[in-house]
């Protein structure tokens, strides 16, 4: 998808390029932009007026889902201070042995749950670590530079990781729900 | 040049005059047609007084088809053509057909492959067909009481209607000669209709249970826009299933036999239906049901005894309620208030169940089988311009996850369900063989992991991919959804170049050719008729492309064009004006084009000027003000 702005997704909403951003603002500079530009203000406009609205709909969509989410959000902020455009690699590549064994043993954790209620246990403490982990990206973050990047894409992946985990305790919620 | 009225972009130059919209309720049991009359949404009702016309077509050979009320007295006498229900069948293959099909008492011409027909006496039909005759009897109960024809429609589906269940309607739209503005789902339109009337920021639940559909729908209200949070729902689950449960109850105790014929199924199921109705304000209703050679049978059903043998079924809604909270990312205690839709939620047993799993009573005000075609005119009228912009916005979703078939069968997911529309995402794809020149693409539906599972939208090969070593190619794939919720995808591959677009026509769709045929041949449309509406609609076309170049030019021709791309357009302009009236096709549409590619840069221009525009006059500290 070509990027009709040709701007990066902070400045398409006039916000600081930081990690730590106003929620907020991002919402209603959102909802503003799309007030203005959403292809159901342009239904009878002409065909080139309606692509074009399309466009700039998506690209405001697309923003504002990577923005409006933690890990999306770091993982683009990170994109951006790599000076190669090379798209960083989905891959999961965590070189801490203790974080991995740790989640090995939630997952075994995980498939052993039979109740609803030790299952909202276990969601809610893995809502806590995720937590935990964002404000701990957040000091990264802050102190971003060349030579901190690798331990921020770490960061990412762990919380990537337990992100994953968290779907699928969600997986098996409907389940056990029925 | 003619004398230019000055207008701020994104509103229409012209006099202030007022279109005629319509919102359209395509419903499986009922249809409604609704329009707004001075700023007031009302359902249209029939020169007998009624606002309901039953979804059921009937054909008699070598006669218009017979539409509603009329044709359901058909159906007893004359179920093999008497087709009701047929948002069922819409955009489905023969093989979910046969699955349903055990309920639905047609015949199907089997074909290879497209979308199945149903023999009558008037000729194999698709349900396109069927859904378009229902479209036309509304169109013109519309156009009657306002006197006028019709500028477009909003046609509601439900919200969980994919891909090929939304294009084969709006397929149905064009074949009954509707411009559809945009189809809107159900409970979105409910929820227009409840958010408008009562102004209430904050989080509602749409409970929807139709005649053949379930959706639930969880909208943020704020600062005028609407935003659907999460959707859920089940597309084969209705109030028709409460009626089979009633009907196996009655054959069980009547001792009617599996095979019945199509009638004593027929007079059984609207039995059951009947009974079911008077159960809302009874306690227990007598059943009397005609057997062979005379014989009667007669039987008491108490609501007690309904609630036993449907509540498993609405039990079955709860699900898709529990998966669109969670979706959403909301607790039930943050529902402000549920709103009941659909004629099946007159039950009382749905009120209770809902009301139980909500934690409050539901919403009922507005009469549930016209609200959605309410909300559905309500949106009509501000998308054909006749209400100020900025006055509400809706943000919708994609209902159901789109993915493409991978190596193994599986569906990898590139846009998940609940995203907001307009939408678009990429993925790269390589070639596994050395020396691969093509490549097959399969876009599939719906939320499990193997493509089998998933719904098969369609099918494309991307050919002419240059020789590689296995690996090599990148093979850019590109899914955009549009406001509709429609799909269409891009492939290129990109060290080449090589690429290829389709529409996504769905597996059991109509094609393009098609739909022209039907056209052609549908009998109140002889060919001259096809040919006078084309050349109207080019030049209608014509018309407001040349209104928007001229008010553009008007506005920033000096800010943003240099003399060459000014002349380039002036030029194109001109020519068009000059043939906007002509009576061939071919040159309207030919320098309607021209003119549209000359100013495409400028438009993209304007847009780019309005975003910066947008942006600062409303620094980021001033947000917190507004």
């Amino acid at each position: 998808m070509p990027s009709p702005s040709k701007k990066n997704y902070f400045e398409l909403f006039a916000l600081p390029c930081t990690f730590d951003i106003d929620l907020k603002a991002l919402k209603e500079c959102y909802q503003l932009l799309q007030k203005n530009f959403h292809p159901d203000r342009y239904a009878s406009k002409p065909d080139h007026e309606k692509r074009l609205a399309m466009q700039h709909a998506t690209e405001l969509n697309d923003a504002y889902s990577v923005l409006k989410d933690p890990l999306k959000r770091g993982f683009y902020l990170l994109s951006l201070y790599r000076s190669n455009e090379q798209n960083l690699s989905e891959e999961v590549s965590i070189k801490d042995s203790a974080f991995l064994m740790q989640q090995f043993e939630l997952r075994e954790a995980l498939a052993a749950i039979k109740t609803l209620d030790e299952l909202l246990l276990f969601i809610k403490k893995t809502d806590a670590s995720i937590n935990e982990t964002i404000e701990q990206l957040k000091t990264e973050f802050k102190k971003i530079s060349p030579d901190n990047l690798s331990t921020i894409e770490s960061t990412l992946n762990k919380i990537q990781f337990m992100v994953k985990l968290r779907e699928e305790a969600f997986l098996l919620e409907e389940e056990l729900m029925g | 040049m003619s004398l230019l009225q000055i207008s701020e972009p994104g509103q229409s130059p012209a006099p202030h005059q007022r279109r005629l919209a319509a919102g359209i309720d395509l419903g499986t049991t009922n249809s409604l047609v609704a329009t707004s009359r001075s700023g007031v949404a009302d359902v249209l009702p029939d020169i007998d007084g009624y606002h309901l016309l039953p979804s059921i077509v009937s054909y008699t050979k070598g006669q218009p088809a017979i539409v509603g009320r009329v044709a359901a007295a058909a159906a007893v006498s004359d179920p093999l053509n008497t087709i009701a229900s047929v948002k069922r069948l819409m955009g489905r293959g023969i093989e979910d057909v046969v699955q349903t099909g055990n309920k639905l008492p047609y015949q199907f011409t089997k074909s290879e492959q497209g979308m199945p027909r149903i023999s009558t006496v008037a000729g194999d039909v698709s349900p396109v067909q069927v859904s378009s005759e229902i479209l036309k009897a509304l169109k013109l109960r519309a156009e009657q009481s306002l006197q006028g024809e019709l500028d477009g429609v909003v046609i509601t589906v439900p919200a969980y209607f994919d891909d090929a269940q939304r294009q084969a309607t709006k397929d149905a739209a064009r074949l009954a000669g509707l411009n559809v503005l945009r189809l809107l789902n159900e409970p979105t339109a409910a929820a227009i209709a409840y958010g408008l009337d009562r102004g209430s920021e904050g989080i509602h639940v749409i409970y929807d249970l139709g005649g053949g559909t379930f959706d639930i729908s969880i909208l943020r209200f704020s600062k005028g826009i609407f935003e659907v949070i999460a959707t859920a729902g089940n597309a084969a689950l209705g109030g028709d299933d409460l009626d089979h449960e009633i009907a196996k109850w009655i054959m069980a105790q009547a001792d009617i036999s599996g095979d019945a014929s199509h009638s004593q199924m027929r007079h059984v199921l609207s039995e059951a239906r009947i009974a079911k109705e008077a159960l809302t304000n009874q306690t227990s209703v007598e059943l009397r049901i005609d057997l062979d050679k005379g014989a009667v049978w007669q039987g008491e059903l108490t609501r007690k005894q309904l609630e036993t043998l449907i509540e498993p079924v609405i039990r079955r809604t709860l699900a898709p309620c529990r998966r669109a909270l969670r979706d959403a990312d909301i607790q039930v205690s943050d529902v402000q208030d549920v709103v009941l839709v659909g004629g099946t939620t007159r039950t009382p047993l749905v009120r209770k169940l809902v009301g139980e799993f909500f934690e409050q009573p539901p919403l009922v005000d507005i009469d549930p089988d016209k609200v959605v075609a309410i909300g559905a005119a309500i949106q009509a009228d501000i998308l054909v311009g006749n209400k100020n912009d900025g006055e509400m916005l809706l943000l919708d979703v994609i209902p159901l996850s789109l993915g493409l078939e991978t190596m193994g069968g599986l569906s990898e997911k590139l846009i998940a369900r609940n995203t907001t529309i307009p939408v678009a995402r990429a993925q790269e794809f390589t070639t596994y063989k050395d020396g691969q020149v093509a490549m097959m693409i399969h876009v599939v539906q719906g939320e499990r992991d193997l493509v089998d599972d998933c719904r098969s939208l369609a099918r494309f090969e991307l050919r002419g991919i240059p020789p590689m070593a296995a690996g090599v190619a990148r093979i850019r794939v590109t899914f955009q959804v549009d406001a509709d919720g429609l799909l269409s995808v891009d492939a290129i591959e990109q060290t080449s170049g090589v690429s290829s677009h389709i529409e996504v026509k769905p597996s059991y769709g109509l094609q393009e050719n098609e739909i022209e045929q039907m056209l052609r041949d549908s009998m109140d449309h002889a060919e001259s008729d096809v040919e006078s509406r084309r050349l109207r609609e080019a030049q209608v076309d014509a018309k407001r492309l040349i209104e928007a170049v001229e008010s553009a030019l008007a506005v920033d021709a000096e800010k943003l064009l240099d003399c060459e791309e000014c002349q380039k357009i002036n030029q194109a302009l001109e020519k068009l004006k000059e043939a906007e009236s002509s009576s061939s096709l071919e040159e309207v549409k030919r320098l309607t084009s021209i003119l549209d590619k000359a100013s495409a840069g400028f438009a993209a221009k304007r847009m780019d000027a309005n975003i910066h525009k947008v942006l600062s006059g409303h620094s980021v500290t001033d947000f917190d003000n507004k």
